[in-house]
């Protein structure tokens, strides 16, 4: 089954370089050219993997990193930044955002390749993995009630032994 | 939990410059100077990364990653291959036989940290993720287990009771025959829903294997514990008296244990003795496992 790939980037070239680039991987590729619209685009997409660059007009990479780490519907998606900046200091800043990888441009095709292919073996992990329980609202309402108060004293009905 | 770093490589200088540039981290390092020792201590320390050179004297790095990643114990711990090979072929080679990542020397501190943060980062969530019961969501026994022994010894430390709930699911086999796997699976995911809702966020809920549920209570005794089970015992009726306009009427026998009693028979055992006798005395209601009564010594 073929995996989803979103590159955000304002540089409609640099799009086109990479799906040349990944072209024999059997990926579905969607283009976001603005970190804001990535964001909107990227709950219906639900991408396996998104290509994000730093610099860009509205919002940066970071910010946009750090926004779908904080969403549990998309805190899984791996992350790899692809920028024109070497800077020590950037890496690190984009690992601290829960980036996954970090490709600096401009790139060999052969290391974009393996570095997108190991992302992505790790998301087919993580996919094959059950979810952890979340019950549903209703439930989830219930639970802030019951929690917010301390254990009855007294039993409610069952009747209880003891061994 | 601290993190252990496995470093392989034959330079003695570069394990002390990597220890001097991420000491910050409060992570524990751990040395192999060649790779037979690296894939024995891999196996016996189970790092949460693994720093290997690629050019390593007696098997190759790539052949140690091979080695690693075949090995079923093994194969599940990142490999971050750390090499002064520049060439776009050995990355490649390195990342397609299995490893997370790739750096190269003269390397900067930081870079060093966050990649190696980020790789901890996935193992840890692939380790949480393999803990997952697959039906409900909840915790699995490995989780239990690994969980009960951690909170045992603390308990033991602070003074602090654990307490420990096993639930079983009545006439399930019925409920199941009678109205199918679909319905009955649905049944025991409302009832972990449940289960959750009335726990403290502190407490460790899971599914043991078919309809048996257990949970671990932190800083609580059998008495709090039992109170608890007879609430849930009580909201399980109420709410799952009927599903999707079927009448199911599920109830569940419970066994409460707490670690303030200690002999021969674990607390596992203990809770599970006692919602046996809550089976044998007819279901839907909650045993207490209390201390065994002392013998009386002859006069």
């Amino acid at each position: 089954m073929s995996q989803i790939v979103m590159i955000v980037d304002d540089s409609k070239p640099l799009h086109a370089l990479v799906k040349v680039h990944l072209g024999e991987e059997n990926l579905v590729f969607h283009s976001a050219f603005n970190g804001s619209s990535a964001l909107d685009m990227v709950a219906s997409i639900k991408p396996d993997l998104i290509l994000l660059d730093l610099d860009m007009p509205d919002m940066n990479g970071f910010d946009v990193c750090r926004f779908l780490k904080v969403d549990p519907s998309t805190a899984n998606i791996p992350v790899i930044f692809l920028t024109a900046s070497t800077s020590s200091d950037e890496k690190a800043c984009a690992f601290d955002s829960q980036a996954t990888d970090y490709i600096t441009k401009p790139f060999d095709s052969n290391e974009l390749i393996a570095r997108v292919r190991v992302a992505l073996r790790t998301k087919r992990l993580l996919d094959l993995l059950p979810p952890a329980n979340c019950p549903t609202a209703q439930e989830a309402g219930s639970a802030r009630e019951v929690n917010s108060r301390p254990l009855d004293s007294t039993c409610l009905g069952a009747p209880s032994a003891t061994v | 939990m601290i993190q252990r770093i496995l470093i392989i490589d034959d330079s003695l200088p570069l394990h002390q410059l990597i220890r001097s540039q991420v000491e910050h981290e409060g992570w524990q390092f751990h040395c192999a100077y060649d790779g037979q020792a690296g894939i024995e201590m891999a196996l016996e320390l189970r790092p949460s990364v693994i720093l290997l050179d690629v050019d390593i004297p007696d098997i190759s790095g790539f052949e140690v990653c091979r080695r690693l990643k075949a090995n079923v114990e093994t194969s599940s711990i990142p490999v971050v291959f750390l090499s002064a090979d520049l060439s776009t072929g050995d990355k490649v080679r390195g990342l397609d036989l299995g490893a997370v990542d790739y750096i190269t020397k003269p390397f900067k501190a930081a870079e060093l940290s966050a990649r190696l943060r980020a790789s901890i980062r996935v193992k840890q969530l692939l380790d949480q993720k393999a803990m997952i019961d697959g039906l409900t969501g909840l915790w699995n026994r490995k989780y239990l287990e690994d969980h009960l022994a951690a909170q045992t010894s603390l308990a033991v430390r602070s003074g602090r009771p654990t307490s420990y709930i096993v639930a079983d699911v009545d006439r399930m086999r019925q409920i199941n025959k009678k109205h199918g796997i679909p319905f009955g699976d649905e049944i025991l995911r409302s009832l972990s829903n449940i289960l959750l809702s009335q726990c403290r966020a502190e407490d460790a809920v899971c599914r043991l294997d078919g309809a048996r549920f257990a949970i671990v209570l932190s800083a609580m005794n059998r008495t709090g514990a039992g109170r608890l089970a007879e609430r849930l015992s009580s909201t399980i009726q109420t709410r799952l008296l009927s599903r999707a306009g079927k009448d199911v009427g599920v109830t569940c026998s419970f066994g409460v244990a707490d670690s303030l009693v200690t002999g021969d028979v674990t607390l596992l055992e203990r809770a599970e003795l006692a919602m046996i006798r809550a089976k044998q005395n007819g279901g839907a209601c909650v045993v207490i496992a209390r201390p065994p009564r002392k013998e009386k010594s002859a006069a």
